[in-house]
C-alpha cells in the first residue's frame, strides 16, 4: 500500500491538473501519461541493474528517494504548482513533450520512487501504481474545472502526503540493514 | 518560459539533482573484496601488533601518534581486559602462539584481582572496583578456556562472575562501581558499556559452566538491556550500538531466545547496518571532509556487532531473514577494516614501523583498543568465532 501511495505522491494528479490549468486535450495527455508509466515500469524492470552501476544498496537508494519525494512534497506545499500550460505548442506531438513530460509527467521523484518500489516489490507494482495515478492525473487534467483554490489545496494535501511517505522511505532505508 | 530555457532549466533539473545526491544520500558504497584468508592474516597483524606493543610489566602501549612518533602516556584497565581478552580470542581462532602474551597480560590483571562482594574484582586501586574492568577480565578467561581447555583459572573466572551478579540491581540493571571500602555498590552509577559487557561475560559462564545456573543472571540482564536499557539510561536515539549486547544475544542464542530478544536483535542489526553502510561511503568526495572515517575500534565495533548477531540468526529461524544482508554487511565491514590497516611497506615510512604496522590510525593517533575491536570484528567475519563452548 505504502508503494502505490508513493507512487501517487510522486506523481501528484492534483498538480498536474494545476500547472495545466484549465485543461488539456484527452489524446495528448492520454498519449503523455502512456509514455511517463512506461518510462516508470521501464524504470523499476532496471531498477537492479541501476543500482549496481551506482555501487549502492537498496537501503541507502530508499533514503535517496526519500529525499527527492520529500523535497518535491515540500516545493508543492510551498509554491503549488506552477502553471506551465502556455508553454510549448499549442496541440499535437510537441505539445506531449513540452510541456506535458517536461517538466510535468517525468520528474526526478518518479524515477527514484520507480527504481526504489521496483527493487524493493518488483516490476508489477509500478505498472500498477504508476497506471493508477496517471490515469487519474489525465482525468484531473481533462475534467473542466473551477474553484481554483480548492485544487491549489488539493495539491497541498497530496503534498503533505508526499513528505508523510518520503518520511516513512527513508525511515525504511536507515532501518535496512 | 521559451522551449529552449525550459528544457535546459529540466536539464539543470535532472543534474543538479543526482549531483547532489550522488555527493550526499546516494554516494557509492565501497564494499572492497576480501577473502577469509585475507581477513584472518589482517586479524593476525593486529594480534602482531598488540604483541610488539606489550612491555616487560605486560602492559600495552595505550596510545601511539604516528606522526609525532610519541606514545601518550596513561592507561585504561577495561581496555587492557579489552584487548587482552581478543588476545584470546585469536587463539581460538587458530593462533596459540598469542598465549603467551595475552597469559603475560593475565598475569597484571591477576596481581590486581580484590576480594569484591561474594567475589572478586579486577581493581586498579583500593577504594573502588569497576564493573567493565572485570567482566572483560571474566571474559578474557572465557575466551583463554575456550582457546586452551585450560582450567586453571575456572576459580578466578568464577569469583570474577559472582561479583558481576552482587551488581545487578532489581529490573536487571548493573551498577558499574562497587565501593571496596564500604564494602558494597555504589547506587545509580551505571554505564552504558559494562552492563552488555557483564551480561555477556555471564552467558559465557553459562556456556562454560551449564549446571550453575549463570544463565538466570545473564538473560536478567539481557531481558533490561532488550526492553529498558536505552530508556531508563538516557540513551539517545535508540538502540544503542552495543556490540556486548550482541555477542550476549549470540551466546545466549544456543539456549533460545525470547520474543524481544528476537526483536532487539533485529534493531541492533539495523543500526550497525545502517552505521556500516554509511562508512562504506565515505571513500567518496566529499564525505570524508564532512563526516571523517570511523576510528578502527568504531568500525571494529560494528563488525564485530553484525558478525555476533549473524551467530545469533544462524542458530534462531525467527531472524533467518536477516542472514543474508548480515553476511554482507559483516564483509562489507570486515574488508574496509583490512583494506585501511597498513601493511609492512606503508609503515615503513614512520619513524616507528612496528607501532604503525596492523594498527588502525586516524589523524595518524592509534589507541589500543583500535585494535582489539578491529581483531575481533575480523575474526568474527571470517567465521573463526562463535559461542565459547561451540
Amino acid at each position: 500500500m505504502r508503494s502505490l501511495l508513493a507512487l501517487l505522491a510522486a506523481v501528484n494528479p492534483i498538480a498536474v491538473a494545476v500547472a495545466l490549468w484549465p485543461r488539456e486535450r484527452r489524446p495528448t495527455m492520454a498519449a503523455a501519461a502512456a509514455i511517463a508509466v512506461a518510462v516508470a515500469i521501464v524504470c523499476a524492470g532496471v531498477s537492479d541493474p541501476i543500482l549496481d552501476a551506482l555501487d549502492v544498496t537498496l537501503g541507502t537508494f530508499r533514503v535517496a528517494a526519500a529525499v527527492v519525494l520529500g523535497i518535491a512534497g515540500a516545493r508543492w506545499l510551498i509554491v503549488g504548482a506552477p502553471s506551465v500550460a502556455g508553454e510549448g505548442p499549442g496541440g499535437g506531438p510537441g505539445r506531449v513533450v513540452l510541456p506535458l513530460l517536461i517538466p510535468v509527467l517525468l520528474t526526478p521523484q518518479l524515477v527514484m520512487v520507480s527504481v526504489s518500489v521496483g527493487a524493493d516489490e518488483g516490476v508489477a507494482v509500478v505498472a500498477v501504481g504508476a497506471a493508477a495515478s496517471f490515469a487519474l492525473a489525465w482525468l484531473a487534467t481533462i475534467v473542466t474545472k473551477r474553484h481554483h483554490v480548492a485544487w491549489i489545496a488539493g495539491v497541498r494535501m497530496v503534498a503533505a502526503l508526499a513528505m508523510a511517505v518520503a518520511l516513512a522511505l527513508a525511515v525504511d532505508g536507515v532501518k535496512t540493514v | 518560459m521559451r522551449t529552449g530555457a525550459r528544457i535546459a532549466s529540466a536539464a539543470a533539473l535532472w543534474v543538479g539533482s543526482f549531483a547532489g545526491l550522488r555527493l550526499s544520500a546516494l554516494a557509492p558504497e565501497d564494499c572492497p573484496d576480501s577473502s577469509r584468508a585475507e581477513l584472518r592474516a589482517a586479524a593476525g597483524a593486529a594480534g602482531a601488533w598488540i604483541e610488539r606493543s606489550q612491555g616487560a610489566d605486560g602492559r600495552y602501549v595505550y596510545e601511539y601518534d604516528r606522526d609525532a612518533d610519541r606514545v601518550a602516556p596513561g592507561y585504561n584497565i577495561v581496555r587492557h581486559a579489552g584487548v587482552t581478552m581478543s588476545l584470546y580470542q585469536l587463539a581460538r581462532a587458530g593462533h596459540p602462539e598469542i598465549v603467551e602474551t595475552a597469559d603475560a597480560a593475565l598475569a597484571v590483571m591477576l596481581d590486581n584481582l580484590a576480594p569484591a562482594g561474594a567475589g572478586a574484582a579486577f581493581v586498579e586501586n583500593d577504594t573502588s572496583a569497576r564493573l567493565g574492568a572485570s567482566a572483560l577480565m571474566a571474559a578474557a578467561l572465557a575466551q583463554r578456556r575456550d582457546a586452551t581447555g585450560d582450567d586453571r583459572y575456572d576459580d578466578e573466572l568464577r569469583a570474577l562472575g559472582r561479583f558481576l551478579v552482587g551488581q545487578i540491581t532489581t529490573g536487571g540493571q548493573m551498577l558499574n562501581v562497587y565501593d571496596l571500602q564500604g564494602e558494597a555498590p555504589i547506587p545509580d552509577q551505571t554505564s552504558r558499556y559494562s552492563t552488555g559487557e557483564a551480561a555477556w561475560a555471564m552467558a559465557q559462564l553459562h556456556n562454560l559452566f551449564p549446571d550453575e545456573g549463570w544463565d538466570v543472571h545473564a538473560r536478567r540482564v539481557l531481558d533490561y538491556l532488550a526492553t529498558a536499557r536505552d530508556e531508563v539510561e538516557g540513551l539517545d536515539l535508540p538502540p544503542w550500538a552495543d556490540q556486548w549486547a550482541a555477542y550476549t544475544l549470540a551466546e545466549v542464542s544456543a539456549w533460545g531466545l525470547d520474543e524481544h530478544h528476537v526483536r532487539y536483535a533485529r534493531s541492533l542489526a539495523e543500526r550497525f547496518g545502517l552505521l556500516v553502510r554509511a562508512e562504506s561511503q565515505k571513500d567518496g568526495w566529499p564525505l570524508p571532509f564532512i563526516d571523517t572515517r570511523a576510528r578502527g575500534a568504531g568500525l571494529g565495533v560494528w563488525v564485530e556487532g553484525l558478525g555476533a548477531l549473524a551467530a545469533a540468526a544462524d542458530s534462531d529461524d525467527r531472524l533467518a531473514d536477516l542472514r543474508t544482508p548480515l553476511d554482507a554487511r559483516v564483509k562489507c565491514g570486515a574488508a574496509l577494516l583490512a583494506e585501511r590497516q597498513p601493511d609492512r611497506r606503508q609503515a615503513e615510512s614512520w619513524n616507528a614501523p612496528s607501532l604503525v604496522e596492523g594498527a588502525w590510525f586516524r589523524y595518524d593517533v592509534t589507541r589500543m583498543d583500535d585494535q582489539q575491536h578491529a581483531l575481533s570484528g575480523l575474526l568474527v567475519a571470517a567465521g573463526e568465532l562463535g559461542p565459547v563452548g561451540s
